[in-house]
């Protein structure tokens, strides 16, 4: 039998609400029962309490279906949902989902939202549970938002105006610092003149976003489902793609750079001017801290537990920036043999002096066995034969686990309950930076 | 401890007479003395028709919709010979699901304690074609039905039904759902017909209960609005729907069958095509067949 035990994702409905929440003057409308809603912005409220949306973090118009719902069909109560849901609330955006027991019995909404021709601009979506995971909700939800509300550009539409690239793949909440990840490598766009459409930090607007058709890249911060995201894309607004990892500090970021330079056919010259000036101000803080850092021998074997979208990339800057030695990387969300093969590829792509060991696990106690199963050494008492520091990136679940390994922990992916995002990101320049700031402080808190 | 209250379920393909033989059943164990109640799992909703002459009765589900709860003398109404009638209704066409109906107001039954409170003998289920979701799965499911019939005719796909039909009793048997009582034959005039049937039955491993020819009396009777039983009780057919009745008061042990696979249910129809033919081109008799 199989299962997953303490679960790091929710379902397709929850990667749509999650999505959603941070639209602006967006509002998600459920078609489903009493918990849905509810249950699953707690859900995504542990990426590090991201908070409300535009309609407040719980207050999701849902039509709660009860049994008779069911029996004779749903339609008419969400009816009645809808119509009060465009009256009172004051949204530009309203996104009709729907939940496993809606889909299964299949009710019809389209032919009721048909029955509102004047309301607001509104999109559809069957978010049934039981299709996919919270990631496969985001890059559904991301297409349906593309086809229904974002105009594909008339051919020289973006002829006089700066290069224009959309920024994807990553779900508020399961990836927990994704407002500043986002706003990070906006503002390195900003600096090669290139404007971005992030449609999740805050400034943007819903014009802003419906101009998203007009960009020249997609790029898509995700390998698991990213790939099927950009053809989708491609296919229906004509724009190319780029999977890219997110990339963390000065080496990843300088890169990044260049990439999207050539890429967006830009002068390689600016491209580096701007990595230069970043990498000369990020080395300026990496060696203020570096005496603490060689004087205390901040020097730590790592494992990192995280989802398909971060892992390698964190994994990557511990060994390529910091020089620690990364011996486990466990991505967390469940996936097809083929997006495991894609990991796997792009792992063998990257550079490390000691390549860690790549697991695919879901179970938060499988993680645990399998580190003290295949290195024992993190287990042993002092002047054994043992291996540390341990520091462990992970999620919050990861806690209790470093403490009896006596390692260090950090809270990095989902679910981060014990401590806030906010604006935190790891990606880009000031991304690295706090990064090493927070790996740093987890070591020096205790001196009090 | 609580009289043992005999229920039974019959299934079978849509049109092919479930209906018609259930209400025969109950109006014929009524005239046999005993107390009965036909439920009907069908969102048509006509199953007990011809035990109020023709008339429809406001459902379980409809009465559950317009006040959020049921009382037993707004869904039960008494029919021909004192038979209890209950159709549980369901959504329109399209709509909503007829499976989580049918679950919906079989709770509402045994909730109510119906049976027991009229002191019922006999609860004839009388449920939708194929056992197409766990819904219609549920009279077999929840220990609320110990006997199933299946009403079939020699056609294949009567015959497909029932044999999916088997294959959910078997897949519930282990853990406590019904078990085949055996298959009630329907509109068996030609002798081939019966040699179908009663070799389906040996080799799912059940056996034929009655053999139920296609009559007039029974178009007239329906025509009427009323079963054989009413309108003529001592026709042949009417004798045929009594002694039916008797045997299934009678039965007492029911099986699990043994379903065939669909590969070997499609040989096995092809080996029938084949026989058919020869019979049909002349080349045997069916006398001298024995078919």
């Amino acid at each position: 039998m199989t299962y997953i035990e303490r679960p790091r994702f929710s379902c397709m409905l929850g990667g749509v609400l999650a999505t959603v929440n941070s639209l602006p003057r967006t509002v998600p409308v459920v078609h489903g029962a009493q918990g849905c809603g509810r249950n699953l912005s707690s859900a995504y409220a542990q990426g590090g309490y991201y908070g409300g949306g535009y309609c407040n973090e719980h207050s999701v118009p849902s039509s709660n279906v009860d049994e008779s719902d069911v029996i004779f069909g749903g339609g008419e109560t969400l009816a009645k949902e809808l119509a009060n849901s465009f009256e009172i609330i004051d949204a530009d955006l309203f996104v009709i989902t729907t939940a496993c027991m809606t889909d299964i019995i299949g009710d019809d909404v389209k032919s009721v939202l048909s029955r509102f021709p004047d309301r607001p601009p509104s999109i559809f979506i069957e978010t049934g549970g039981f299709k996919g995971d919270c990631y496969f909700g985001y890059r559904r939800f991301m297409e349906e938002l593309f086809l229904q509300y974002i105009p594909r550009a008339e051919r020289g539409a973006g002829e006089g105006k700066p290069p224009r690239v959309n920024l994807l793949g990553l779900l508020p909440g399961y990836d927990p610092f994704f407002r500043g990840d986002l706003e990070e490598i906006d503002r390195l766009l900003g600096r090669l003149g290139v404007a971005a459409t992030t449609f999740l930090t805050p400034g943007q607007t819903l014009a802003g976003i419906r101009e998203a058709g007009t960009a020249g890249l997609n790029v898509i911060f995700n390998r698991a489902h990213g790939e099927e995201l950009g053809r989708n894309l491609r296919e229906s607004h004509g724009i190319d793609y780029w999977l890219a990892d997110l990339p963390v500090g000065a080496k990843a970021s300088g890169e990044f750079l260049r990439e999207i330079a050539r890429r967006l056919k830009l002068d390689p010259a600016a491209a580096e001017r701007v990595a230069r000036s970043e990498t000369g101000r990020y080395y300026d803080y990496v060696e203020r801290l570096s005496p603490l850092v060689v004087d205390f021998d901040f020097q730590n074997y790592a494992v990192v537990v995280a989802n398909s979208t971060n892992a390698l990339p964190y994994a990557s800057y511990l060994d390529n920036e910091l020089g620690w030695l990364p011996t486990h990387v466990y991505i967390t969300d469940q996936l097809s043999e083929e997006q495991r093969e894609a990991l796997r590829t792009r792992f063998g792509e990257l550079a490390f002096s000691e390549r860690p060991e790549l697991v695919f696990e879901t179970d938060t106690q499988n993680i645990q066995r399998h580190l003290e199963t295949s290195r024992p050494q993190f287990l042993s008492r002092t002047y054994y034969d043992r291996i540390e520091p341990l520091f462990i990136l992970g999620s919050t679940l990861e806690y209790g686990f470093a403490e009896s390994l006596s390692g260090f922990h950090l809270s990095v992916s989902h679910p981060v309950i014990n401590r806030t995002a906010v604006a935190r990101g790891y990606a880009g320049y000031n991304g690295g930076l706090n990064l090493l700031c927070d790996l740093s402080d987890a070591q020096v808190a205790r001196r009090v | 401890m609580a009289r043992e209250i005999k229920q039974i379920a019959i299934y079978g393909k849509g049109g092919i007479g479930k209906s018609t033989t259930s209400s025969n059943i109950s109006a014929a164990l009524s005239k046999l003395g005993y107390k009965v109640m036909q439920v009907g799992c069908d969102p048509k909703s006509d199953s007990t028709n011809t035990l109020r002459e023709g008339k429809y009765i406001p459902t379980v589900l409809d009465t559950l919709r317009a006040k959020g709860k049921t009382i037993p003398e707004e869904i039960v109404f008494k029919g021909f010979n004192g038979v209890y009638c209950v159709e549980a209704g369901g959504p329109a066409p399209g709509v909503g699901c007829a499976g989580r109906g049918i679950i919906t107001a079989v709770e509402q039954l045994k909730q109510l304690k119906v049976f027991e409170n009229l002191g019922i003998d006999v609860v004839i289920y009388d449920v939708l074609g194929d056992v197409v979701c766990g819904g219609f799965a549920v009279p077999i499911r929840e220990g609320i039905a110990k006997h199933v019939f299946t009403v079939t005719s020699s056609d294949f796909m009567a015959i497909y039904a029932a044999n999916n039909l088997f294959a959910g009793i078997q897949k519930y048997s282990a853990s406590g759902g019904a078990l085949l009582g055996g298959m009630i034959a329907n509109s068996i005039n030609a002798p081939y017909s019966r040699s179908i049937v009663d070799d389906f039955a040996s080799r799912t491993r059940t056996r034929v209960v009655e053999y139920i020819p296609r009559s007039v009396t029974v178009t007239q009777a329906e025509l009427r609005g009323k079963t054989v039983i009413e309108t003529q009780p001592d026709s042949a057919q009417g004798k045929i729907y009594l002694r039916l009745a008797q045997r299934l008061a009678d039965h007492a042990e029911s099986r699990t069958p043994a379903p065939m696979s669909v590969p070997n249910l499609h040989e096995w129809a092809t080996g029938w095509a084949t026989e058919l033919l020869k019979v049909e081109t002349g080349e045997v008799g069916q006398e001298a067949q024995g078919i």
